[in-house]
């Protein structure tokens, strides 16, 4: 990717560096957690900073800048999903040029992820992949910790229907 | 089958992060040479930004008149409205030994088992009641009904909910503790319109409400076209609240005057918001990578897990104080006989309270006298789908 740079104020991009780095690797696990791809994880958190970097000065103050930036990088995989919808359809083959998820366990568990809901499955990666407290969740997907909780349940549930093999008594 | 199995197996499925060092590295490198507004060569991007500003342009044509009306409004005053009282003082932290504790059980079993939320037989069960932390016991509240009390509704389904205990109304509220009035004569609600199916959850509006339950009136203060965010606030200046346009967008902040309804950016100089140096100050100073914030203390700290929850993980629970000093609520390793794992914090003076995921025990922290655990007794221990959480203070 190349980038034709107009010199920004020195200052506030130090301090805007420090504070993306410090989000980028949860926001890239999020992102592969969401888009079962390298590349296009690689993709969604770099946009993701790109689309932070624009909108810094909406940070409220005094506010937490990571479930900000989750939402973003939610919204870009979002995007990103819909642009390869037909990949979906077609029962979880991987685009062309995608390199395909190494791990041969759980296959059937990754296929019914992949059927979720973008929000359902938003859920379960905050919840089970970036080990986030509730209220936090919360944060990100602009609910109540308790609708966080309820919709990580729901989100199990209809997991269940689909994989009752891995989610025995769950 | 309990949390942490699934936990391994979903882990299991979708695999490690490959090159996770690489791939931030590369995107720190984009941010580093990222301008104020990012310009990126390459003919397909140009196409892409030169066909989006069209967009933009015939978009803006269309939807004038919608994003006006989406506009803020400022509303009359409501009658009614008249200045408070003064606050009644706030009760006095209450001995442990002689104090109940407010504490709502959430069931999503029925959740878990169902499809949509059209289905009122699916919808999370909530019971409150007090916890006395000297005997353990949960004893259900049969007073814990909604009444007369409006609450928060996006859903045709959606039910009453017991999110707090006010300790000067003495009553369950469906509004957590910040979004009750500082003079605890209130609370605020939302309002979805037309009201969501469990199929999607378009509407044309959303409004803020207030509630004063000393008098029963009802005030709506504000509706706009915007989504409100749930996580607006009752602070000493106002209503602090955000909207996400409904089509999605761009997040902006408002403070709402309780009484007159006038609505005002939360940040109105220019730039609106904290510089960046402000929001690193407000995260990375506790050098945390791994973990989240689970609610703030009395002085509006944040409370923050630091660590993962593979088994035999080492994580720390701590207050963020003031120029990164970590406040240890506790450290451990997941998994070890402690089994610290605290569903949310409530706040009560300079303590924090909190019961444990499994439904094994309330746990008592102050700085002072560090963390005390006691056992609890009367709610499902160890059930994947339900949830213990305090509510209030002890009283």
């Amino acid at each position: 990717m190349t980038i034709t740079a107009a010199p920004p104020d020195a200052a506030d991009t130090a301090s805007f560096e420090a504070l993306i780095e410090s989000l980028l690797p949860g926001g890239y696990r999020l992102a592969y957690a969401m888009l079962q791809s390298q590349p296009e994880a690689e993709d969604a958190i770099q946009e993701a900073a790109l689309r932070a970097w624009a909108a810094r000065h909406r940070l409220r103050p005094g506010s937490d800048p990571r479930p900000w930036f989750m939402t973003i990088v939610a919204n870009q995989c979002r995007q990103q999903r819909r642009s390869r919808w037909w990949s979906v359809r077609k029962g979880g083959d991987l685009p062309e040029g995608v390199q395909p998820a190494p791990p041969v366990e759980g296959a059937d568990l990754r296929r019914a992820l992949a059927r979720l809901s973008h929000r359902d499955r938003l859920a379960l990666a905050l919840r089970y992949y970036l080990d986030l407290p509730f209220e936090e969740i919360g944060r990100v997907q602009g609910i109540s910790p308790a609708a966080a909780k309820a919709r990580v349940h729901r989100a199990l549930g209809r997991l269940r229907l689909e994989v009752p093999e891995d989610l025995n008594d769950a | 089958m309990h949390e942490e199995e699934f936990r391994t197996r979903y882990r299991a499925a979708v695999g490690d992060a490959p090159d996770e060092l690489g791939a931030v590295q590369r995107a720190a490198a984009v941010v580093h040479r990222a301008p104020p507004r990012p310009e990126r060569a390459g003919a397909p991007r140009a196409m892409i930004l030169v066909a989006g500003a069209l967009a933009v342009l015939v978009l803006a044509g269309l939807l004038g008149p919608r994003v006006l009306r989406a506009m803020p409004r400022v509303t009359t005053p409501a009658a009614g409205g008249a200045p408070r009282d003064a606050p009644p003082a706030a009760p006095a932290v209450a001995a442990v030994a002689a104090c109940r504790l407010p504490v709502v059980v959430g069931d999503y079993r029925a959740a878990a088992a169902g499809q949509t939320r059209d289905d009122q037989s699916t919808q999370p069960k909530y019971t409150a009641g007090f916890v006395a932390p000297a005997t353990g016991d949960f004893v259900a509240d049969p007073s814990a009904q909604a009444g007369s009390l409006p609450f928060s509704r996006a859903y045709v389904n959606d039910n009453w909910e017991p999110e707090s205990y006010d300790p000067v109304l003495k009553r369950w509220l469906p509004a957590r503790v910040r979004q009750v009035s500082p003079d605890h004569h209130s609370y605020l609600y939302f309002l979805q319109s037309p009201l969501a199916t469990g199929k999607g959850s378009a509407f044309d509006t959303t409004s803020l409400h207030v509630y004063d339950v000393t008098t029963g009136k009802d005030r709506t203060l504000w509706t706009t076209h915007d989504q409100i965010g749930w996580d607006a606030t009752w602070e000493s200046d106002g209503i602090h609240a955000s909207t996400t346009p409904g089509g999605g967008g761009r997040m902006a902040s408002w403070v709402v005057d309780p009484v007159s309804g006038t609505v005002v950016p939360a940040a109105p100089s220019s730039p609106p918001g904290p510089s960046p140096a402000e929001a690193v100050a407000t995260f990375s100073e506790y050098g945390m990578t791994k973990g989240g914030q689970d609610g703030t203390d009395g002085a509006g700290h944040p409370i923050l897990l630091e660590g993962s929850r593979d088994p035999g993980a080492h994580y720390q629970y701590f207050v963020g104080g003031p120029n990164g000093r970590r406040i240890v609520i506790h450290e451990g390793t997941m998994g070890d006989a402690f089994d610290f794992d605290p569903a949310g914090f409530a706040v009560d003076g300079d303590r924090l309270w909190s019961a444990n995921y499994d439904g094994t025990a309330i746990w008592l922290w102050t700085e002072k006298d560090g963390l005390k655990r006691y056992p609890l007794t009367g709610v499902p221990r160890h059930d994947f789908y339900v949830i213990p959480t305090v509510v209030g203070p002890c009283q």
